[in-house]
């Protein structure tokens, strides 16, 4: 006979067994949380949790007053996403005109359907509520002066980097700092909370360039007519502030349409292209053998017309006679300018031209600057010294021949130029040669346009200049029939404002040379700088 | 405290925290199937309600007439799970036979015969008390164990059967029958168990994914309940993220407002709110046992059976599904007493806490 009493020991097997087991239920959720906490809430964040980087806005590069050269606008795309539904298409589509028909088999990931949408459009696209829709923000960089200036400025490419020039010197201060969100989601891999800002995006820094757009103009118009003109390669222009120390304008071409993404990078042939400039160069020298007191301006020499060095024979395009120094350099004689640099010696010219910022790089540091390099072969031939005054076996880029002929300007002293308006990193000006020896190198100059090789550099205002006719390097020796043809000049000779340096590259064999070619491009380019500066001309 | 005390407070509490977490975990995918977020949640509201009325029906039935009538019940529980298998009265839904649509609403008579053999069950034990360690008395509720398991398993519904098998042997145990056929049948049902769960490939891909449900082969596929589940869980924390800020709930986790609702209550509410959910349960095991343990004294057998049932049947469930949610058995699809959403469960369960109210009461007045 069964005893009947609740709490037998069948009872407490049963209600151990119970509690055995909630025991192990309740130490299961610790553990659970003791240990597996991290991974658990890893994969959760795995699963629902999508972060997005919040772009910056780069910053704007502007002109020295205030005009964009480069600028970042946003943008709006319009997305479908999965299992985006045809009747609202068919709404949207009345709605944007969208070009896009509906793919028979839906959507099947996030497709780009609109660009660009304006603001009514986003209006109406939020007001249609539809969540299979995304509209996405997007920075675009606009170039205001286009291929005037690209291979200055540069661009930034698709994923918002500096890829040349300028966009590619400052990208640091430009790009920003990147922030980011995060969204949730769902299982639909819908999103379905506001951003939640993790890190706030830092907008980079705005900047503003010494170049003045205006000037920038001139320089690139003109170019490129002189260009076509002459059947050209390309050419390039620098134009300095002497006064400033600013860089003015840096005109190359061929240059490209930085807004067009299929855009052919062309390189800047200011910073770029160094080469034998030839007779641009002879001042230079000269200069410092006035600096030095061999000569003075006025000093006379006497010429023959044909000189034999090394064996290798020096000639001018007529006999002279004599020539003062200022006549040398304005008749650019290469017989002269050999006797000089014979004179001067070897060790003087390669000091001078280190002095005059020849062979190292220059302080904008532009992407891969070719910043040339003089012959300092040892055992060099006599030939090879005066061929260094008249400006062979010695390269340069167009900006360094400009900020060396800045020097004649600037009284003899070398500036530091800038391309950054404000730049705290001011150099102090280092005295090259003296002021007088600048001076009279300068009123040479004036003699080259008023009765020398340069005389259709002429403008309304008095300048001084040289002209350049160099030989191009074909193979192992100089090609005749290839030239490049510079000037370079001051002006207002009176004022010392503007250093202005051109080149065309290969100009057509009917009117090849410097004074040909690169002295009417000077005259176009100065007159209207120096008209558009307000530059007073009291001739 | 009263008996009355402790099962009211105990027992509204959990029909409380059950509508809440029915309403936070069921509003995403109740918008997403009706577009009506609330659609699950108000469904529950009725039910509770009808739930009230059975409740206060058996309230005012006198246990012992049940004594009588334990076979009717029972008859025409059996009766609806062999009617599922009649065509056009049985609803497939995902492949399992569970539900029979009859207009308004769903039944599903595997919910209802936990109701009949708990009541089956008492009174066989009761009736058969001084013989119920013979083996002859011990085969009777074995066949009708048997055949009830056969039904349900064909739906199939492993998880259901299990628990009616742990069920009626827990009370069978509890009512006396030998040691020694108990364990045979302990190892005869868990043989049984075991090749059900290795020849099933689902069943045994979930018991592999039971043992690493994060391994890239399961995670997505057998695993993905239990991974989604123990995610919720770590999610949580000690306090939870906080009500209805469960983001599990999204889609990822499925059954969130039935067989996966503990996940979704720690995920939102924390351990602290999964213990306190456990103790709710305890309370309330404490007041039936206590009922249980009156009638014993009052030498009313059948009555104290009931309650040992009732509490068995709950207390099996609860420890079942938060074994599954928390990965310390292998998954199984199975509701958590009064928390879950589910109609036909919760007016069982109701109408049993009715029976088990009427029974304190009864005790009182003898």
């Amino acid at each position: 006979m069964k005893k009947n009493n609740f709490f037998n020991w069948r009872f407490f097997v049963i209600i151990i067994t119970i509690f055995f087991i909630s025991f192990a239920i309740v130490w299961k959720l610790f553990d659970i949380q003791v240990t597996d906490k991290e991974f658990l809430e890893n994969e959760g964040e795995k699963k629902y949790v999508t972060y997005k980087n919040i772009k910056p806005i780069r910053g704007t590069i502007y002109d020295k007053n205030g005009f964009p050269l480069a600028i970042s606008t946003v943008s709006y795309d319009l997305y479908a996403l999965k299992d985006y539904s045809k009747t609202k298409h068919k709404l949207l589509r009345d709605k944007l005109g969208l070009e896009i028909d509906f793919p028979s088999s839906g959507f099947d990931k996030k497709t780009l359907i609109k660009k660009n949408l304006d603001i009514n459009q986003i209006n109406s696209i939020k007001s249609l509520k539809h969540n299979k829709l995304e509209i996405e923000r997007r920075y675009v960089r606009h170039y205001p002066l286009g291929e005037q200036i690209a291979p200055l400025i540069g661009f930034s490419g698709k994923d918002g980097i500096g890829q040349e020039g300028v966009e590619f010197i400052y990208d640091n201060s430009l790009s920003g700092k990147e922030g980011n969100e995060k969204y949730y989601k769902n299982a639909k891999q819908e999103i379905i909370s506001k951003p939640i800002v993790l890190n706030i995006p830092e907008d980079g820094q705005d900047i503003y360039l010494t170049i003045d757009a205006t000037i920038q103009f001139y320089a690139y118009k003109y170019l490129v007519e002189s260009i076509k003109n002459n059947n050209a390669k390309g050419g390039s222009v620098v134009i300095l502030n002497n006064k400033t120390s600013e860089v003015l304008a840096v005109a190359s071409y061929p240059s490209y349409n930085p807004n067009s993404a299929n855009r052919k990078i062309q390189r800047n042939r200011v910073f770029l292209d160094s080469y034998e400039p030839g007779s641009v160069l002879k001042p230079i020298t000269i200069s410092e053998a006035i600096h030095q007191g061999i000569y003075e301006i006025d000093t006379y020499l006497e010429l023959p017309q044909k000189i034999l060095i090394n064996g290798k024979q020096i000639s001018d395009i007529k006999k002279y006679e004599e020539l003062s120094i200022a006549e040398i350099i304005s008749n650019s004689s290469q017989v002269g300018a050999s006797k000089i640099a014979l004179d001067l010696g070897f060790d003087n010219i390669a000091k001078t031209y280190k002095k005059f910022g020849f062979s190292k790089p220059q302080s904008i540091g532009f992407p891969s600057e070719s910043f040339g390099y003089i012959n300092m072969r040892e055992n060099i031939s006599d030939h090879e010294i005066a061929s260094l005054g008249f400006g062979y076996g010695i390269t340069a880029n167009p900006f360094q021949i400009a900020v060396a002929y800045s020097v004649f300007a600037n009284e003899g002293m070398l500036h530091n130029f800038n391309l950054i308006k404000n730049d705290d990193l001011q150099f102090e000006p280092i005295r090259v040669i003296s002021s007088d020896a600048a001076q009279a190198i300068l009123n040479a100059l004036n003699q080259v346009i008023e009765d020398g090789t340069g005389k259709l550099a002429k403008t309304k205002y008095k300048s001084g200049g040289k002209t350049g006719t160099a030989h191009k390097i074909r193979g192992n020796g100089y090609a005749k029939d290839l030239y490049i043809s510079s000037f370079v000049g001051i002006t207002p000779i009176d004022e010392k404002l503007l250093t202005i340096f051109v080149n065309i590259d290969e100009p057509d064999l009917n009117a090849y040379s410097g004074g040909d070619v690169a002295a009417p491009l000077f005259s176009k380019i100065a007159q209207n700088s120096l008209e558009y500066l307000e530059v007073s001309n009291e001739e | 405290m009263k008996a009355d005390n402790i099962l009211i407070i105990s027992f509204v509490s959990l029909l409380t925290i059950g509508l809440i977490m029915v309403a936070s975990s069921s509003i995403y995918i109740a918008e997403n199937l009706t577009g009506d977020p609330f659609f699950f949640v108000s469904k529950h509201m009725l039910f509770l309600g009808i739930g009230i009325i059975c409740l206060l029906i058996f309230l005012y039935i006198p246990s012992d007439f049940f004594l009588r009538t334990d076979w009717l019940f029972l008859l025409l529980s059996l009766t609806l799970l062999i009617a599922l298998f009649i065509p056009n009265i049985g609803t497939e839904v995902n492949g399992s036979l569970r539900w029979i649509d009859i207009g308004f609403t769903n039944i599903q008579p595997s919910e209802v015969i936990k109701f009949s053999i708990i009541l089956y069950i008492a009174g066989y034990c009761y009736r058969r008390n001084h013989e119920i360690s013979t083996l002859r008395s011990f085969m009777k509720p074995l066949a009708l164990l048997t055949v009830i398991s056969l039904l349900i398993m064909s739906q199939p519904d492993l998880g259901t059967s299990a628990i009616i098998a742990a069920l009626v042997i827990g009370m069978l145990f509890y009512a006396g029958i030998s040691f020694f056929q108990f364990i045979l049948l302990l190892i005869v049902v868990i043989s049984l168990g075991v090749i059900a769960v290795v020849y099933t490939p689902y069943r045994f891909a979930r018991y592999l994914a039971y043992l690493d449900p994060f391994h890239p082969d399961v995670v997505l596929g057998s695993g993905y309940q239990l991974s989604n589940s123990l995610i919720s869980i770590g999610q949580g924390g000690w306090f939870g993220v906080g009500l209805g800020n469960s983001a599990q709930k999204n889609f990822f986790l499925p059954e969130s407002y039935t067989d996966f609702i503990f996940a979704v209550t720690v995920e939102e509410l924390g351990v602290i709110g999964g213990i306190f959910l456990i103790c709710m349960f305890l309370m309330l095991f404490y007041g039936i046992l206590r009922v249980g343990w009156f009638s014993m004294k009052k030498e009313r057998l059948f009555q104290s059976y009931i309650c040992f049932g009732v509490f068995l049947l709950i207390s099996i469930q609860v420890l079942f599904h938060i074994s599954v949610n928390i990965g310390l058995i292998p998954t199984k699809g199975l509701t958590l007493p009064f928390i879950s959403y589910g109609g036909t469960s919760l007016l069982v369960l109701m109408s049993l806490l009715g029976i088990v109210f009427r029974i304190n009461n009864e005790n009182k007045l003898i």
